[in-house]
């Protein structure tokens, strides 16, 4: 046997036949997929198709499309029935379970009612966390609305029984339910679910937009917290801190912090969910948050919560640094003052006559005291009549409208709501006299007419009030 | 070996009690716990476990021949791996709910040592029908296996049977049998039944040792290690 031949015996021969046997394997394997590929690519449309319906089942096609919170955007479906209409949409969310992610998949009417939710994957115990897509489980969140809850021992109009013996499951269940309420919140206008950072602040009602703050080149993000009547409460100040969940994107766990006028705590929350649900997401229980109310400056020690030592320490930390963020917060001004840029004090209300009625406003000052434009604000009764909403509008001085601003506002999300957006709104600055020929949004004339005429009669008034004065 | 007749009876029987693979081989015990939760779930594993093997049986006696014996485990390996990708590809198009049962656990069955160790202890070195058999008995043996732990656990862990309900869950059933735990408690029960059934036919008793191994007869490096110490004498 000479010396190539062997060679050839123990190197190229067996290169040759496992190339062989691969490409043959190669060959059968692409064989059956021709076959097989089409009909599973059917059958998961087939899947989604009967998972979208089994949610929201009113509707007969779904729409793709993309929403923004908190500077993320997700996918979501938006469902219409056979006529056009819209009638609900579908969320999928996921929180970590016990034994891995639970998705879960959930159809909200377009009245904020849930209409079915699935879990699309569940890796749960058998017997025990498992339970979460029996019937008896999903079936309890139809019909609910708003933030649910859970409960161990009895379920209540805003909480679902819990899974007996698998208490973190049913936290990730919720917990995914609910930050999809979140996302639906966010798309109609956020006037359902309250923020949940509105928690760090008893008494408060509204958050004003956020406000991006510098603490030693740090940027972080603020808010004015009103009560009812729009007077200031508090500041609510988010800051980050590492919890127990530790991820290479830097701190996770976001703690919003109430800090009164003066810097005292008033309350916090967190609000991610990132922790482990029934255990370091106990931070939220109140034996724990009280411990911080009536400080300020900086808080050496707490008691940590038994079993959840890394999100209290978390929270602590986040704390703290909310409290050095404080001296770097500005005071706030009036929302109203959002509608005549330049102005930062708001005089007291006026009262003003218009074809015989009286009506109230505000004359907006720069930081001088000089008048820089007036604000006036008047109801429109839109599509929903029963809910009517309020236009805000801010007037120069020369009468050119420097901003208007709908409140409370209620219209069909994705149609009337759309009069709320920068869009619509900023068509009227600079106009004076007469709004009516701004443009009306296609499909919503009732909604644009009835702020065009709540607009209108803010520029008649304003006509009063100047002619009074000349 | 090959000139002898080949009994093919004891080849098929082989695999389900005097060389079970689960409970006297211990080979694939991955999978065989995982997937005896429930019966459905075990009798697709089962089935798909005998598809494979008897195909891949099949085929790489076929071609024991040809197949060098430098590269014979990559071989085995590209030839299991392709039946396993074809078995999962036709399960997910007709019987999806089977596939989503197995999970994981189908795509591993490449790496299924009962696989693998079939064709390296018996398809490389018998004929064609020999080793269709083989993996037929073998396979049979651990369908069987995965059959009597799911029945144990699925019953009695969770009061059903097939998935049907037969006593309610939660009554007198014992949760923890479908736990991983119950798994190994109702496996270690089921092969010391398993061992003591075979050592009554007067098979070896199992040990941790060459030669307490059921394999030990067609074992690669037994007959190596006898070769050499036949050469030693001789050289002596």
């Amino acid at each position: 046997m000479s010396e190539n031949k062997s060679n050839f015996k123990s190197i190229g021969q067996p290169a040759i036949v496992l190339t062989v046997i691969a490409l043959v394997t190669a060959f059968l394997l692409a064989l059956t997929n021709m076959v097989t590929a089409p009909i599973i690519a059917q059958q998961g449309d087939q899947k989604e198709l009967a998972a979208r319906q089994e949610v929201l089942p009113t509707a007969a096609t779904f729409t793709e499309k993309q929403g923004e919170q908190d500077g993320t955007t997700f996918d979501y479906l938006e469902g219409t029935d056979a006529s056009g209409t819209v009638v609900g949409y579908i969320f999928t969310n996921q929180t970590p379970g016990y034994g891995g992610p639970v998705i879960v998949m959930m159809g909200v009417d377009t009245e904020g009612k849930l209409t079915g939710v699935q879990p699309l994957e569940l890796k749960e115990s058998p017997g025990y966390g498992m339970n979460a897509q029996e019937p008896g489980f999903l079936d309890q969140f139809k019909g609910k609305s708003g933030e649910i809850k859970y409960n161990k021992t009895a379920a209540s109009d805003t909480e679902v029984l819990a899974i007996s013996g698998a208490t973190v499951t049913t936290a990730a269940f919720v917990n995914s339910v609910n930050a999809g309420m979140q996302q639906f919140a966010t798309i109609t206008g956020g006037s359902l679910g309250a923020d949940p950072k509105l928690a760090a602040v008893p008494g408060a009602a509204t958050l004003s937009e956020p406000v991006t703050g510098t603490y030693e080149g740090t940027e972080f993000t603020y808010y004015h917290a009103f009560d009812e009547a729009g007077t200031v409460l508090a500041y609510v100040i988010e800051a980050k801190a590492d919890g127990f969940a530790v991820t290479h994107e830097g701190p996770q766990m976001t703690v919003a912090v109430g800090l009164d006028l003066e810097g005292v705590i008033v309350g916090s929350v967190m609000t991610d969910n990132k922790e482990t649900p029934g255990i370091g997401d106990k931070v939220n229980d109140e034996t724990f948050t009280q411990q911080f109310v009536g400080k300020q400056g900086e808080i050496a020690s707490i008691d940590a919560i038994s079993g959840s030592t890394f999100s209290s320490k978390g929270y602590q930390e986040a704390v703290n640094l909310a409290l050095k963020y404080f001296s770097a917060v500005e005071a706030p001004k009036d929302p109203k003052l959002a509608n005549v840029p330049g102005s930062s004090q708001l005089s007291e209300a006026m009262s003003g006559t218009l074809d015989g009625a009286a009506f109230t406003y505000y004359e907006a000052q720069d930081a001088d005291g000089a008048v820089v434009g007036y604000i006036f604000e008047n109801e429109a009764i839109g599509y929903h009549k029963e809910t009517p909403f309020k236009v805000q509008v801010g007037v120069d001085a020369t009468g050119k409208i420097t901003g208007t601003t709908p409140i409370d506002l209620n219209e069909t999300p994705g149609i009337g709501m759309q009069v709320g957006e920068d869009a619509f709104r900023q068509t009227f600055i600079g106009v004076s006299g007469d709004a009516s020929t701004v443009d009306i949004i296609s499909q919503a004339t009732v909604s644009s007419e009835a702020y065009i005429d709540a607009v209108n009669l803010a520029l008649q008034q304003f006509a009063a009030v100047s002619g009074g004065a000349n | 070996m090959a000139k002898s007749q080949t009994n093919y009876k004891e080849v098929f029987t082989r695999g389900i009690v005097k060389e079970n693979p689960i409970f006297r081989l211990v080979l694939g015990m991955c999978s065989s716990l995982a997937m005896s939760t429930s019966m459905t779930s075990a009798l697709g594993m089962g089935v798909s476990v005998i598809v494979v093997l008897v195909l891949s049986n099949i085929s790489i006696s076929a071609l024991r021949k040809v197949i060098p014996d430098q590269v014979r485990i990559p071989a085995y390996v590209v030839v299991i791996a392709g039946f396993v990708s074809i078995v999962q590809m036709i399960l997910q198009a007709f019987v999806p709910t089977i596939y989503d049962m197995l999970g994981i656990y189908l795509p591993l069955i490449v790496v299924n040592c009962i696989i693998l160790g079939r064709a390296e202890a018996f398809a490389n070195k018998n004929t064609v029908l020999a080793s269709a058999v083989d993996g037929l008995g073998m396979g049979l043996g651990y369908l069987i296996a995965l059959m009597s732990i799911s029945i144990i656990r699925e019953f009695i862990g969770n009061g059903s049977l097939f998935g049907v309900q037969i006593i309610p869950a939660g009554s007198i059933t014992v949760g923890l049998l479908t736990a991983p735990a119950g798994g190994f408690i109702v496996l270690g029960i089921l092969m010391a039944v398993w061992n003591r059934w075979a050592e009554g036919k007067g098979m070896a008793k199992a040990g941790l040792n060459c030669e307490g191994c059921p394999s030990v007869g067609r074992c690669h490096a037994i007959e190596q290690a006898q070769a050499d110490a036949k050469k030693d004498e001789a050289n002596a």
